[in-house]
């Protein structure tokens, strides 16, 4: 009930503020009436934390509720470590994002934040999706006020920006709904005519990972190339990166801090929640991939970032670069790896939209973002130039803030895999702190010779109020992130014992990937023909193996759910 | 007839009829518009080719004889015409409908007297509304 | 001939089981007489009469909703839970055009009996078609119901657009049906039979001749034109933008729902069989030339109105893809999915689609006011207007939570499901084509600076109708368990 009243609680909010005029509130009060209704949200979702239970298997504070019984979908929702503390984020940043606009947001206030609530809605919502049906409809609701916030609060280049976002992100949609799609039919076939949506269901039956589907590829390999396409638009990974820095560049400071701090980790989320446990083998057959990608990720952005003259521009292409250490410590597919990228995601949320922030308050005083019109800020602004200065910091990876314990651990995973990787990831770092402090510098230090920049105000106590929470956070993570990690640390486990075990199942002995495909390189024919040999036995093999992996990633606190669900469709042999 | 006949019994032919998979059934309905056409088309052409042509200008004239043509016929007519000739077409050719019921009449019986019944209420209806629209004056 | 009684034929349930189309006829009749007798400021009554008939024949059809198929008059017509839903959408159809009518009509001086009049005989035409189980029977109901199309068309007689909307309509209308015709008396004269469930034993053993195959190309074209699925569908956009708007409203929901329920009963019914990989090549041909052409064609478009009509091109494809999937290659039975999401989709199509044109209505008389521009900054100006036509667009577009998503959903997981992967990705990548136009109209909305506009103040009927338009597309969207039950028991009565 928790979580269904943190999905649709903010849609309380979006009705008062449309029937303000019926009550004759003045349009002026909409600001208060959404502070309200995200600041309620906020108190409400910090329960999720106080009562998580961080050594149970599975899901808390579940709902199951029948929804379209034609083709089995379910209003199924549930949080784990992962998608706890991605809620509460969600419920700060947008109180932030909120609180931030007051000054900034002068025409049509209502609708601003009808709109930023009704994001909201969407974003939790997806969060805590456990039905794949139900998270597509989250993933696009999320779209549309996304849209209106760029295309009607935005700069010069708004209209062209907002579409593109929709656009770019919408492909990615439908291509994710085909695998979906393809994941749903091949469960009915599996299970005999049973149709769901639902992950925990869907995970029993997994697809085929050997075969030919289409073109000499696995049904398995096809569903997550298409889920792969949808996910990494938003993450967004390299190819796919281009509506990322008009967005940015476009929004208004809201949307760039929730764009940032939730937008983007929604791709990475959903990389962790639904491809690699619905698609465990495909996961390391496409993981080398992923990884280079993410590698060039973090080098091309901290390479593109160095050469922008646009402040927040160059934050935008900060955001590729670390999303790629993201993505890239869910591609070690080790503890570390995933329990690092889980981490930078919140990270990268608090820094990133911090500096959002920062950029916004200079912007809203100057009207301009370009880096040269800036410089010896400091002397003018002492508050600003701290908090920027935390800020940038912890963008970095300064050791005592929270990015260095992301950095730091996405590395550790990395380096596990692969040494050459990692120091390649290693140079990522060394490069954002250049172009960081490069900024910094230029913005900050030297004379500050422009006269319009003479008489700039230091930040009022509203402003210091929005950035306070994100810089407390990031000293606490940064200096005692134990219980973050504890929180993480079952479903982290259970993710990398899930791909383990699969694997084990279709490959045999598994270290990681790097070892399987040179294995697989090196005899690839005579693997083949074992398996062949082998077949029905190894399939009931692998089916065991799978079901007490299964156990483990997502036994419901009260038990009995899986115990039937699995002898009804036939898992029982297994036993 | 017997040379027709002849033609088409062809083994060939039907061997081929039949691959293209026309039931044979068709030849005589094919046969039949074969000669409808030529026995239409051969009149003609032969009074094309065996009339003898000296064209002059009176001849040439849409009328040989009476009053010369002033104008087109393609001219305005009123439009009261246009609505009385399809109010004429519609009203005759629904009462075709009514002479298979007379000559079945006595084998549909009093259904088939109420089925009329409705049918010409119906058009009665559309009569009614000709009427009060002012379809049927000539003048107003 | 003497032991003949016409009532081993015709018996009372017959009537009963006809009783939706029956009463429209006798309400037609009725209001053409009111018309006639009531004195000129009674006129209101018409209105109230039609809609009272159309609410009626609503009634009878949700009231006697059939558990199992049956036939009526011997044969010719058959009532099951596929043709009341296609009934259910025509009567909602023009039951929301009836309403959305009143203003325009009046501003365009053609508030005239005979538009309800024709209105309500196009809908029982379509009703015919819904239900009939004959091919003539079904030729029947498609000229009932273009008769009066081809009419409400020109209804503008000052316009020439209209009326050269309406002569286009009659040409290339009659000419389309000449095919249909065609190919009904080839069906005909292959099998000796033009009853659907007869045409399935006597097709099951007949093999894929040249005749056939002409018979089905002639069909596929006489529905595709009134589906106009490319490349039938050259008619649309003028007929479209000539056309009155509320009658354009009509004709892009109810003929394309009659036209392919029909289609898909012959289809599924009579050609499920060996032919069903025929009738897919060339239906594929067909829907991914309408999805591509309607959705990149209405890019480019600056009216409303005529992007509107090409994106009822790209609808028309997707229904196709319900279609397709309806036939499984290497199945003989058709498969209940796609025939499902078919009809679930023309419900929600129902809504948005008559939304969106009421909209039109609202803003402007015809003619004027339709361009992008004359939108610009609505969401200012009116709020509410501008919120309800984005969900309309929303909707049409297929992003949740409206039911237009849930329609494409269906579709598309119905051709992946029969195996159509490519068609299904072909037709989600058109529908972010359509993204492109229904937001870039929603752009004018929300994000542009107002312009001066003539305040027309709507009337209640246009009123209502919007917000059960919004309402239906929001709360369906979310709750859509019920139709879609409702859609399949209904599919599944199809094979008894």
């Amino acid at each position: 009930m928790l979580l269904t009243f943190l999905i649709f609680f903010p849609l309380v909010g979006v009705a008062a503020i449309a029937l303000m005029p019926t009550f004759g509130l003045d349009k002026s009060y909409a600001k208060w009436l959404a502070t309200l209704t995200a600041g309620i949200e906020l108190l409400c979702s910090v329960p999720l934390w106080i009562g998580f239970d961080a050594g149970a298997t599975g899901f808390q504070w579940e709902t199951k509720v029948a929804w379209i019984e034609s083709f089995g979908i379910e209003y199924h929702i549930g949080v784990d470590g992962l998608s706890m503390v991605l809620v509460i984020l969600t419920a700060l940043l947008s109180l932030i994002s909120i609180y931030c606009s007051f000054s900034g947001i002068t025409e049509r206030e209502r609708e601003f934040y009808a709109f930023l609530l009704l994001l909201e809605t969407g974003m939790i919502g997806a969060f805590v999706s456990l039905d794949l049906f139900l998270f597509y409809v989250f993933w696009e609701v999320m779209l549309v006020p996304m849209y209106f916030l760029i295309g009607v609060w935005g700069g010069e280049q708004k209209l062209y920006a907002a579409i593109k976002f929709f656009l770019y992100t919408l492909f990615g949609s439908v291509l994710m709904l085909i695998g979906i799609l393809l994941i749903y039919f091949h469960y009915k076939e599996a299970s005999g005519g049973l149709s769901t949506f639902d992950l925990v269901k869907l995970m029993q039956f997994p697809l085929s990972a050997q075969g030919d589907f289409f073109l000499g590829k696995s049904t398995q390999w096809w569903a997550f190339l298409l889920l792969f396409v949808g996910f990494a638009i938003k993450v967004p990974m390299v190819p796919f990166h281009t509506w990322l820095p008009d967005a940015h560049v476009q929004a208004p400071t809201a949307g760039s801090v929730i764009l940032a701090g939730v937008l983007l980790k929604m791709g990475a989320y959903a990389f962790l929640r639904f491809s690699l446990p619905l698609l465990p083998e495909a996961s390391i057959a496409w993981a080398p991939f992923l990884m280079t990608l993410s590698l060039v990720a973090i080098i091309y952005g901290a390479l593109v970032a160095m050469m922008q003259s646009d402040m927040k521009k160059l934050i935008a292409y900060s955001s590729v670069s670390h999303m790629g250490f993201v993505t890239a410590g869910i591609f070690a597919l080790n503890y570390e790896g995933i329990a690092g990228g889980t981490i930078q995601m919140v990270n990268h949320g608090l820094s990133t939209g911090a500096l959002f922030l920062i950029v916004g308050l200079i912007y809203e005083r100057r009207h301009t973002k370009a880096i040269a019109d800036f410089g010896g800020l400091s002397a003018k602004m002492p508050v600003y130039a701290m908090l920027f200065l935390i800020a940038t910091l912890s963008s970095i990876g300064m050791p005592g803030l929270n990015g260095f314990i992301g950095e730091f651990t996405i590395l550790l995973g990395i380096f596990q895999v692969s040494k050459v990787w990692a120091a390649i990831a290693a140079l990522g770092i060394i490069m954002g702190a250049a172009y960081m402090l490069w900024l910094y510098q230029r913005v900050m230090f030297g004379p500050c010779d422009k006269p319009e920049n003479q008489a700039l105000k230091d930040l009022d106590l509203r402003e210091i109020l929005t950035l306070a929470p994100l810089i407390v956070l990031m000293f606490w993570i940064g200096l005692y992130p134990k219980p973050l990690f504890e929180k993480l640390d079952t479903s982290t486990r259970a993710t990398v014992e899930w791909v383990r075990k699969a694997n084990e199942a279709s490959y045999g002995a598994y270290t990681n990937y790097k070892h399987r495909t040179s294995l697989q390189q090196s005899h690839g024919v005579a693997g083949k023909e074992e398996g062949s040999l082998l077949a029905p036995e190894s399939a009931a093999v692998s089916r065991s193996d799978r079901v007490s992996g299964q156990v483990v990633w997502s036994l419901p606190r009260e038990g009995g759910d899986w115990d039937r669900h699995s002898a009804s469709v036939g898992g029982g042999e297994s036993r | 007839m017997e040379f027709i006949k002849t033609l088409f019994n062809f083994p060939q032919v039907h061997e081929w009829l039949g691959q293209a998979g026309y039931p044979a059934v068709y030849l005589g309905a094919l046969a039949g518009a074969v000669l409808a056409l030529l026995i239409a088309a051969v009149p003609i052409l032969m009074s094309v080719c065996l009339s003898p042509s000296r064209p002059s200008a009176a001849k040439k004239a849409a009328y040989e004889c009476g009053v010369p043509p002033v104008g087109t016929a393609r001219e305005k007519q009123m439009v009261r015409f246009y609505v009385v000739a399809i109010l004429f077409v519609l009203f005759d050719v629904e009462t075709a409908f009514l002479f298979p019921w007379a000559v079945a009449y006595d084998m549909l019986g009093l259904f088939g007297l109420i089925e009329m019944g409705l049918f010409l209420a119906i058009l009665i209806f559309g009569y009614v509304y000709a009427w009060k629209k002012e379809a049927l004056d000539w003048v107003y | 001939m003497t032991g003949f009684n016409p009532l081993d034929y015709v018996n009372s349930s017959d009537f009963l089981s006809t009783a939706p189309e029956l009463l429209l006829v006798g309400v037609g009749l009725l209001i053409l007489m009111l018309d006639l007798f009531l004195p000129a400021k009674r006129r209101e009554l018409i209105v109230q009469v039609t809609v009272m008939g159309l609410l009626l024949s609503l009634a009878i059809v949700w009231i006697g909703w059939p558990d199992s198929q049956s036939e009526a008059f011997s044969g010719m017509l058959v009532v099951d839970g596929y043709s009341q839903f296609i009934k259910m959408v025509v009567l909602l159809g023009a039951l929301l055009v009836v309403f959305i009518s009143g203003r325009y009509l009046r501003n365009e001086g053609i508030y005239v009996a005979e538009f309800y009049e024709l209105l309500l005989f196009s809908s029982v035409g379509m009703m015919v078609m819904a239900s009939g189980a004959n091919l003539l029977t079904i030729y029947l109901g498609l000229e009932l119901m273009s008769l009066p199309l081809y009419v409400l068309a020109a209804f503008l007689r000052a316009n020439r657009r209209s009326t050269e909307a309406g002569l286009k309509y009659f040409l290339l209308g009659g000419f389309s049906s000449a095919l249909l015709l065609y190919g009904i008396s080839l069906i005909y004269g292959l099998t000796g039979t033009t009853n659907l469930m007869a045409l399935q034993h006597s097709l099951a053993s007949l093999p894929v001749s040249p005749p056939l195959l002409v018979a089905m190309v002639l069909l596929v074209a006489g529905f595709g034109f009134k589906v106009s699925a490319v490349p039938f569908h050259l008619w649309t956009p003028d007929v479209y933008m000539g056309a009155p708007t509320p009658v354009v409203a009509f004709m892009s929901v109810g003929t394309k729902a009659a036209a392919i329920a029909a289609f898909a009963r012959l289809m599924v019914v009579s050609f499920g069989g060996l032919q069903s990989s025929v009738w897919a090549s060339m239906l594929i041909v067909l829907a991914v030339g309408s999805m591509v052409l309607g959705n990149v064609v209405a890019v480019v478009q600056n009216n409303v109105k005529r992007m509107l009509a090409y994106s009822a091109i790209g609808h028309g494809g997707y229904l196709l893809v319900g279609l397709i999937a309806s036939m499984k290659p290497g199945s003989v039975v058709g498969l209940p999915d796609g025939l499902t999401s078919l009809l679930f989709y023309l419900f929600g199509y129902l809504f948005a689609n008559i939304g969106a044109f009421a909209v039109v209505i609202y803003l402007g008389r015809e003619g004027q006011h339709e361009s992008y521009e004359d939108y610009s900054g609505l969401a200012q100006t009116r709020p509410w207007l501008a919120a309800v036509m984005m969900i309309f667009l929303l909707s049409l577009t297929g992003i949740p939570p409206t039911i237009g998503f849930v329609g494409k959903f269906y579709i598309f997981a119905a051709a992946i499901g029969s195996g159509y992967t490519v068609l299904a990705l072909i037709g989600l990548l058109t529908s972010t084509i359509s993204l492109y136009y229904y937001m870039g109209l929603g752009m004018y909305m929300y994000m542009r600076p107002p312009v001066e506009r003539h305040v027309f103040y709507p009337t209640r009927g246009l009123t209502i109708s919007l917000i059960v338009c919004a309402v239906a597309t929001v709360l369906f969207g979310i709750l859509p368990q019920t139709w879609v039950h409702l859609a399949q028991s209904g599919v599944l009565q199809l094979w008894h």
